[in-house]
């Protein structure tokens, strides 16, 4: 186990200093480079621009300046944002709790509602309840998650009243608990459950797959009762698969919240960039796509190394 | 690779798969005739009549912000959010098909290399690329067409690969090789057209998320400009009054569900049809 994570460990590697040379090179193509923030000031001169350009290392090859760059970020150096001068890392710091509770609560939304209705599904296969929840699985896949959002504010902060339409918290209000929760309920389920289509997909195809292997016929035939063979047989097998799924759910995920975040003007990670990228702050717009895609791709490794964990034909083959 | 018969019973036979057909037909025959079916010019701002409710003064539908009829700005919405889908799924399955079979056929440092760029793009969420490179990149139609399609095709690259994996070792390209067939000749005439199937469904739902990811992007004012109408950029101020006026927003998100679950019904359905260890 230890040797198979080292080496998925050190498979991360090289991925990672992909994803930074693509951002890297995403920021050459900003208008106006890394300078654009000092060439706006008007009172520089062409010369400061210069020395600016000098000092920062910017005269120098790509190459050079790359791994100039990347040994900086690897030692946490994420800059400071154009915008208020602060340390990006900190900017970004301020704004995770927000992202982690809604994106958190949607995932245990997904998990429980999608593993429920997927086993359901597939156990009771062609009946009504499968065909309505594949259905709906479909539907929640291509309804584009910003107009539920809409629709679901309209419907439920418009017309009933029974959420605010948006919001972490009422403003001026003290603390309290109901306070926040009433603003979750929205943002959150209008993610979960979009992510439980996902879910409920993937557990239904991965436990008919199952259920259609020799051993459960061999259960089966051993005279075991149903509910033995679902739990024991079925249900263990067929949900080591969905791990992956859980890893590959978080680069999704942070699509889903920042819209999500954004029909809600929930204060997250998804809106600090959309606000990034209207101020130009490409320091910050930078720290974060960095950081998500390192959470992907940690996501990723985690799923690999759990699903090693459940399953020896992995570590060994 | 199926006989046709078959493949059109079992498809005509799924009635989720004929409605998702019949949905994309439609859907695409109304944004063709688009100038001809819209009573109005979607652009001709009215303003006496702004927020006109559904069948108001003519309004079969209401009237935007601006006081522009909603039938009219949907229906040519939907040729630009349609085209847009279309031509980046041709780009995705263009793109993916190619590297997919180079790196399948020659294996090797090829293989590496652009199996390493698909893992790199699949770890950056993809919203958050598309917005940096839309802003950076000046959102016109054509840039957001190439930017969607150019971060789509690596699911069909990977399929592609695995399949040109699986046929290169079989006898009938040993056969044709042996004949003396060259590296292009076999993987244009002998491996492509083996992944036909496969591909076509992935092509069907890569419509389905380019369309999805085309509104997203425009709801966030970042996919196609103003004055131009999309499904998606149509919800971009909606925000600000969809208590008030929640029609405007609710049709063009219904017109946008209603498309991209057509195509993936299609694009399930067809997957179905073409599989061929599912019996006649």
């Amino acid at each position: 186990m230890a040797v198979y994570a080292l080496r998925r460990l050190l498979q991360a590697v090289p991925l990672l200093v992909g994803v930074s040379m693509a951002g890297f090179l995403l920021l050459r193509l900003a208008p106006g480079g890394p300078m654009a923030v000092y060439a706006q000031n008007p009172n520089m001169s062409e010369a400061d621009l210069r020395r600016i350009e000098k000092s920062l290392g910017l005269d120098k090859p790509i190459h050079v300046q790359y791994v100039k760059w990347a040994s900086g970020m690897a030692a946490g150096e994420l800059g400071y944002s154009y915008r208020t001068g602060r340390p990006v890392g900190a900017v970004i710091l301020e704004r995770v709790p927000a992202t982690l509770v809604l994106m958190g609560v949607a995932y245990l939304i997904a998990i429980a509602l999608g593993l429920t209705t997927g086993i359901v599904s597939a156990v009771r296969r062609h009946s009504l309840f499968d065909y309505i929840a594949t259905t709906t699985a479909m539907i929640g896949l291509s309804v584009p998650t910003f107009w539920f959002g809409l629709v679901v504010v309209i419907v439920f902060a418009g017309a009933l009243r029974w959420i605010p339409s948006g919001g972490m918290a009422t403003l001026g209000a003290p603390f309290s608990l109901w306070d926040r929760f009433i603003h979750l309920i929205g943002p959150a389920a209008v993610l979960g459950l979009w992510m439980t289509a996902t879910w409920s997909r993937y557990t239904r195809s991965s436990v008919l797959e199952v259920i259609g292997q020799d051993y459960i016929r061999t259960a089966r035939a051993k005279g075991l009762r149903g509910r033995t063979i679902l739990m024991s047989h079925t249900l263990r097998n067929a949900l080591i698969p969905l791990i992956t799924l859980g890893g590959l759910e978080f680069r999704n995920l942070f699509g889903g919240a920042l819209v999500t975040e954004t029909v809600f003007s929930w204060p997250g990670v998804g809106r600090l960039y959309l606000d990034s990228l209207n101020y130009q702050d490409y320091s910050v717009i930078l720290g974060l796509l960095l950081v998500t895609s390192l959470t992907v791709v940690a996501g990723s490794l985690l799923a690999d190394l759990l699903y090693a964990a459940a399953d020896p034909r992995i570590r060994l083959g | 690779m199926l006989d046709r018969s078959i493949v059109w019973r079992r498809f005509t036979r799924n009635r989720l798969a004929t409605a998702g057909a019949i949905g994309v037909f439609v859907l695409v025959g109304l944004a063709l005739f688009a100038p001809w079916v819209a009573p109005r010019d979607p652009l001709y701002i009215d303003m006496d009549h702004k927020f006109a409710r559904p069948g108001q003064a003519g309004f079969v539908l209401g009237a935007d912000e601006l006081g522009r009829d909603l039938l009219s700005r949907l229906l040519h919405a939907g040729r630009v959010s349609l085209a847009v889908g279309l031509i980046t799924a041709l780009i995705a399955v263009l793109v993916g098909s190619v590297l997919g079979a180079l790196a399948g056929f020659y294996g090797g440092g090829l293989d590496t290399a652009i199996m390493r760029v698909v893992d790199v793009l699949l770890s950056i969420p993809t919203i958050f690329l598309l917005l940096a490179l839309s802003a950076f990149l000046k959102p016109t139609m054509l840039t957001i067409t190439l930017i969607i399609g150019l971060n789509s095709w690596m699911s069909v690259a990977r399929m592609v690969r695995g399949q040109v994996l699986s046929l290169k070792e079989q006898e009938f390209v040993l056969a044709a090789r042996a004949a003396g067939a060259g590296s292009p000749r076999l993987i244009v005439r002998q491996l492509l057209p083996n992944a036909v199937a496969p591909v076509l469904v992935a092509a069907t739902l890569t419509v389905a998320t380019a369309i999805l990811l085309e509104s997203s992007l425009s709801y966030l004012g970042y996919g196609i400009q103003p004055p131009t109408a999309s499904w998606g950029n149509m919800l971009n101020n909606a925000q600000s009054y969809v208590l008030y006026a929640p029609w405007v927003a609710v049709y063009p998100g219904a017109m946008i569900s209603l498309t991209v679950l057509s195509f993936n019904f299609a694009g399930d359905g067809l997957r179905d049809a073409l599989d061929p260890r599912l019996g006649p």
